[in-house]
């Protein structure tokens, strides 16, 4: 039987950013902001994103004569080769139902993903692997704790607080289980820095107050939020906090007990794993309370015509045959991390989230989203911006088409936001580790050829 | 296929043939040497017989007598066989910006919430307009060039048409068009698609205001909003 290594992670203290008072739009002079250098990025030395490139097959391509320079990384990720290879081999040589089997490949396979859930567990820094439920992804999460938790813990008049910043997946499921419970959906705005106004937000929190819906990283503004100040201020009220860490998982490291989140959510593709498998943190006391969200196998205790009984958690939430190879390549995309380390994954980010900025506003006429980087605010290494006069679209399209540039245009599942900032859709580049600071040339080149390109036709 | 004439008038601008593959110049040309002009296509009214196909006052000319009976479906082929011809994606997203300036200004009395075309990642006004003869004619505006070069080349093909023959063309014939979306994949960014069913929706509505009696089923329910069927989406 395979032996596996659960890495246990130190908890790291959080960098809150405090907000400073600044235009959010690029102004000449932008001062040029690095983070400290850490060893993997030191001149001379190889970066984290070339030496880890080769990891990554997808990458080395061309599309449309160019070579691929891929910078939509918030949309989903890429799979290092020990993740296609932990795939493989699951379907190749161990591929059973899990946890009713007692011949060899089911008890294997059972071990393995048990196993998973153990790592993705330790990632975050759960208390037990019995508060990792795995899902289809981050919205199905989402949808598990509205119709679970929302539908049994709402009543007519509760309030939930959320951001207009949020994830359509953070909005949707919220706004039907209010309909059906009548509670009310409140929304906190953006201030001066175009990042949600946590004054306000405290300022909304109040005994009527059952919930905070809040992103840990924002997939268009680029800001992170002071989670664990949220939560002290949401817990003076008995309220719970879903966090959406689908954007911070990735990059950052994040422990559930060091932020005391009542709910945390993210999506294995978006953290180097394969699709089809997410993940729900839930404290043990809250999903204890729970009933189940789907019905089906696994989930039961006992069948009987005119009634079951269920299962603790968290299988009680895992109803049918679960995506077994993908979380067990999930557990490889969390071993793979973990032995680059988050920390330092989220130091490089940073040094190129600032260089992405900074290359950005070089280009005429254009309009970035979300905070302006400094000493105090941090972005994540993500962009979303527009060009004056050129659609989103056409500016991706062409340098798709022109440059096998690839990055995402349209809301970004943000339409509240978007409406908010006055626009129909914008542009979006992001990156992840295994991007270079070449690859951020290339689209700034690519970009610049592409805005003359369109404005000739004007 | 209908046998074409072409006239030319002087013009300071190359001439764009539909049939020359590697007409258009690259980016850095363009900046240097084009400037298109906007060009109102809107034929006059009783004038059926002539189309403006590029902004160098090159006309292709339908013979006089020929009907728009084999019109749409002629001009279908022209367009699919045009684009086609142009082998590099980047070369159909260049024609169809080249189309874009060509497309006749929107009334702004027309941009309201119920000419959007639903399901388009760009915002697409299309309005659609019955004459006394029952020929179908349409106007379009997008925020997004190549959008506007998509309802640029499907006014062409329908403009001036028979309802019928409108409500006949199918995503399928116009599946080479599929500028920036690789092979035929079905996604949300598919504008022309949304297009066009947005402008055979819309005349099947004129027609049963007009309670014409089609001689061709619809595809798809009149009035349908938001397109999320498997049918050519």
């Amino acid at each position: 039987m395979m032996e596996g290594v659960v890495v246990k992670l130190p908890s790291f203290p959080f960098l809150y950013p405090t907000v400073s008072p600044s235009s959010p739009n690029c102004r000449l002079g932008f001062r040029r902001f690095s983070a400290p250098l850490s060893a993997a990025v030191k001149e001379g030395s190889v970066s984290l994103g070339h030496s880890t490139r080769p990891d990554f097959p997808i990458l080395h391509q061309k599309v449309n004569g160019s070579n691929l320079v891929y910078l939509d990384n918030a949309a989903t990720s890429q799979k290092p080769t020990a993740v296609l290879k932990a795939l493989q081999d699951y379907y190749e040589t161990y591929n059973s139902n899990v946890h009713r089997g007692i011949h060899y490949l089911s008890a294997k396979a059972t071990d393995e993903y048990e196993l998973a859930r153990k790592k993705v567990a330790a990632f975050i820094n759960a208390s037990d692997s019995t508060e990792i439920v795995f899902t289809r992804n981050a919205t199905e999460a989402i949808n598990l704790v509205a119709y679970s938790w929302g539908l049994s813990n709402l009543r007519p008049g509760n309030e939930i607080i959320l951001s207009i910043a949020e994830h359509h997946s953070a909005i949707v499921p919220w706004q039907i289980v209010a309909k059906i419970t009548g509670a009310i959906l409140r929304f906190v705005s953006l201030d001066e820095n175009e990042v949600p106004d946590v004054e306000e937000l405290r300022g909304m929190i109040s005994e009527r107050t059952k919930l905070v819906v809040v992103h840990h990283v924002s997939n268009v503004l680029g800001s992170v939020l002071p989670i664990e100040d949220i939560v002290i201020w949401a817990h003076a009220v008995g309220a719970k906090v879903l966090v959406d860490a689908c954007q911070s998982v990735p990059h950052m490291v994040v422990d559930v007990q060091g932020l005391d989140a009542d709910f945390l959510v993210a999506s294995s593709h978006k953290m180097c794993g394969p699709t089809g498998v997410g993940f729900l943190f839930g404290k043990s006391n809250l999903l204890l309370d729970m009933p189940p969200f789907l019905g089906g196998g696994e989930m039961i205790s006992d069948v009987f015509l005119d009634h079951s009984t269920y299962a603790e958690p968290p299988s009680r939430f895992e109803a049918g045959t679960p995506a077994i190879g993908e979380a067990i390549g999930l557990g490889a995309a969390i071993d793979y991390l973990s032995g680059i380390g988050m920390q330092k994954i989220h130091d490089y980010e940073m040094e190129l989230a600032n260089y992405l900025y900074e290359k950005l506003c070089s280009v005429p006429n254009i309009r970035i989203y979300g905070p302006k980087p400094s000493d105090n605010i941090h972005r994540a290494a993500l962009c979303s911006f527009n060009v004056e006069n050129i659609h989103p679209t056409d500016l991706a399209t062409f340098l798709d088409q022109q440059h096998g540039v690839a990055i995402r245009s349209g809301h970004h599942c943000a339409q509240p936001l978007h409406r908010h900032l006055g626009v129909n859709a914008s542009a979006r580049a992001s990156l992840h580790f295994y991007n270079t600071r070449e690859d951020v040339d290339e689209f700034i080149r690519s970009l610049d050829d592409t805005v003359s390109f369109f404005n000739s036709f004007k | 296929m209908t046998p074409l004439s072409i006239t030319t008038t002087p013009s300071t601008l190359p001439l764009l043939c539909i049939f020359d593959k590697h007409y258009f110049p690259t980016a850095q040309d363009v900046r240097l040497n084009l400037k298109l002009p906007r060009l109102n296509i809107k034929p006059k009214s009783g004038s059926r017989n002539f189309l403006v196909v590029s902004s160098c006052s090159t006309k292709v000319q339908t013979p006089p007598g020929a009907t728009y009976k084999q019109g749409v479906s002629d001009k279908v082929k022209l367009l699919v066989s045009e684009f086609k011809s142009l082998t590099e994606p980047i070369d159909r997203v260049k024609r169809l910006l080249y189309y874009a300036a060509m497309l006749a200004p929107f009334d702004e009395s027309a941009r309201l919430p119920e000419n959007r075309v639903k399901g388009c990642a760009t915002q697409v006004w299309l309005d659609a307009r019955i004459d006394k003869n029952g020929k179908v004619w349409f106007r379009a505006d997008s925020d997004s060039e190549i959008s506007k070069g998509f309802c640029s080349c499907l006014i062409w093909v329908m403009d001036g048409a028979d309802p019928e023959e409108v409500i006949g063309v199918t995503a399928e014939e116009l599946a080479e068009l599929n500028v920036g979306v690789h092979g035929k994949v079905q996604s949300r960014v598919n504008t022309w698609q949304n297009v066009l069913i947005s402008m055979r929706d819309r005349t099947a509505a004129l027609v049963a205001e007009r309670h014409v009696k089609l001689t061709h089923p619809l595809r798809r329910p009149p009035f349908s909003s938001v397109l999320v069927s498997s049918d050519g989406i």
